[in-house]
């Protein structure tokens, strides 16, 4: 399909992308690209394709286009940032209780930010679960060394 | 003293209230307007950041006299030193004043959970009818009064109850089975 | 109704105390808090049947000034 947008002008390919673009703000418009469609002679289908081909990549190339990233982030769900990270170990000596703990456990306040609304939220660990959130938390941080990396090669 | 000890140590002060006691007042700006004027922003920046290091550090491992003594002195002797001799005593006087305060505050900070602000009682006789005879059970109502530290504005709760002698009797079962623990791994 | 009225007035039970004895060993900005500490958890039951709980932490210091409080109340009790 990209071939074939190489046979048109530079002024059809121009409009299909101005298309393309604007349907990011206010949706696919099926009768705008019917206009076209008729303007050029081509099938309605085609103009279809030919628009989501390059809203493809747009999105690809979205990394470089400060404008469309910030409107595919506009799209996507706002989610609470992290914002810091507090603990405390405790061990307990004697309990009259049915949870008590021989173990060391540990106690976390996690703050997050979601614009100007601050949370914490309180929880707590023992030492086997601390060491699967480390070991995920370290196969996440790897994941993102190598996607970095991916990118870096990908764009020499 | 003389006078650059003088704002160094004002400085470490306004630190410690800022940081740790929860002085919001105490800021940056505030400091530096009060006690170093002349300075430029970047070398004040600079040496608030190594003074805020410094009694970290100290804090993190809540260094008696002696422990301080040999840290601070080590941290000035080396290359690029983030404190200058003549700071040294000011910086060790400033953490004899502080240190017990400081640790209690960091204690303060990882506290999440409810704090018992108050506890009344009063005693309610209370008419209650056994086997066909009224009996005057003596009842104590107890209020307590806590306060939630995770909230913004300290939020308070209040539970009351009541407990006759037998409630009594085996709260303060539990209460002495604490206190022997207590005892157990105090020694 | 003066059953009701009564009912209202009542004050809910405690119906059970649990406790740990604990040491705050360190945080993320001091290695060795070293601190002890009680904490319990109350639960008070209403005439409704309603179960109240509180979870709560004391130093030992509020813990010793608590224990005080209840052999006071104790000692009247047994006057009475």
């Amino acid at each position: 399909m990209m071939m074939r947008i190489m046979h048109f002008s530079f002024t059809v390919v121009g409009e299909l992308c101005h298309v393309a673009v604007e349907s990011l703000d206010n949706g696919i418009h099926v009768k705008t690209q019917q206009v076209l469609a008729k303007k050029y002679g081509l099938e309605a289908e085609t103009v279809h394709q030919i628009v989501d081909g390059v809203l493809f990549v747009f999105t690809e190339s979205s990394k470089y286009s400060s404008h469309i990233r910030s409107i595919l982030q506009e799209m996507s769900p706002v989610l609470p940032q992290y914002h810091d990270l507090e603990w405390r170990l405790d061990v307990q000596l004697a309990s009259r209780c049915l949870h008590h703990q021989v173990e060391p456990h540990i106690m976390l306040k996690l703050h997050t930010k979601e614009g100007e609304e601050n949370k914490t939220t309180i929880f707590q660990m023992d030492p086997v679960n601390l060491v699967h959130l480390t070991e995920s938390l370290e196969q996440a941080l790897e994941e993102v060394k190598t996607a970095h990396c991916r990118r870096i090669l990908r764009n020499i | 003293m003389a006078d650059e000890n003088k704002s160094y140590f004002g400085l470490l002060n306004g630190i410690a209230r800022c940081d740790y006691y929860g002085d919001k007042e105490m800021t940056d700006d505030f400091l530096k307007g009060e006690l170093y004027g002349d300075m430029s922003p970047d070398d004040f920046q600079k040496l608030t950041t190594r003074c805020r290091g410094l009694i970290k550090s100290m804090a993190m491992t809540n260094m008696d006299m002696n422990q301080s003594e040999v840290f601070v002195t080590s941290q000035a002797k080396k290359k690029d030193a983030s404190i200058t001799e003549t700071q040294v005593k000011v910086l060790l006087k400033f953490w004899k004043n502080h240190r017990s305060k400081i640790h209690e505050a960091l204690l303060e900070k990882c506290s999440w959970n409810n704090q018992l602000k108050n506890t009344s009682w009063r005693i309610d006789v209370k008419s209650q009818t056994k086997t066909k005879e009224q009996v005057m059970e003596p009842t104590a109502i107890v209020e307590l009064v806590f306060e939630n530290r995770l909230s913004m504005g300290k939020e308070v709760d209040v539970i009351q109850f009541e407990m006759n002698s037998e409630s009594l009797r085996k709260l303060l079962k539990s209460v002495h089975e604490i206190e022997e623990q207590i005892e157990k791994n105090s020694k | 109704m003066e059953e009701d009225v009564v009912s209202l007035l009542q004050i809910g039970r405690l119906i059970d105390v649990q406790w740990t004895l604990g040491v705050a060993v360190s945080s993320n900005t001091c290695k060795n808090i070293n601190s002890p500490f009680v904490a319990m958890a109350v639960k008070v039951q209403d005439s409704s049947g309603k179960v109240v709980s509180k979870s709560f932490e004391l130093s030992l210091m509020e813990f010793q000034s608590f224990s005080r409080q209840m052999k006071d109340i104790a000692t009247v009790l047994e006057t009475m």
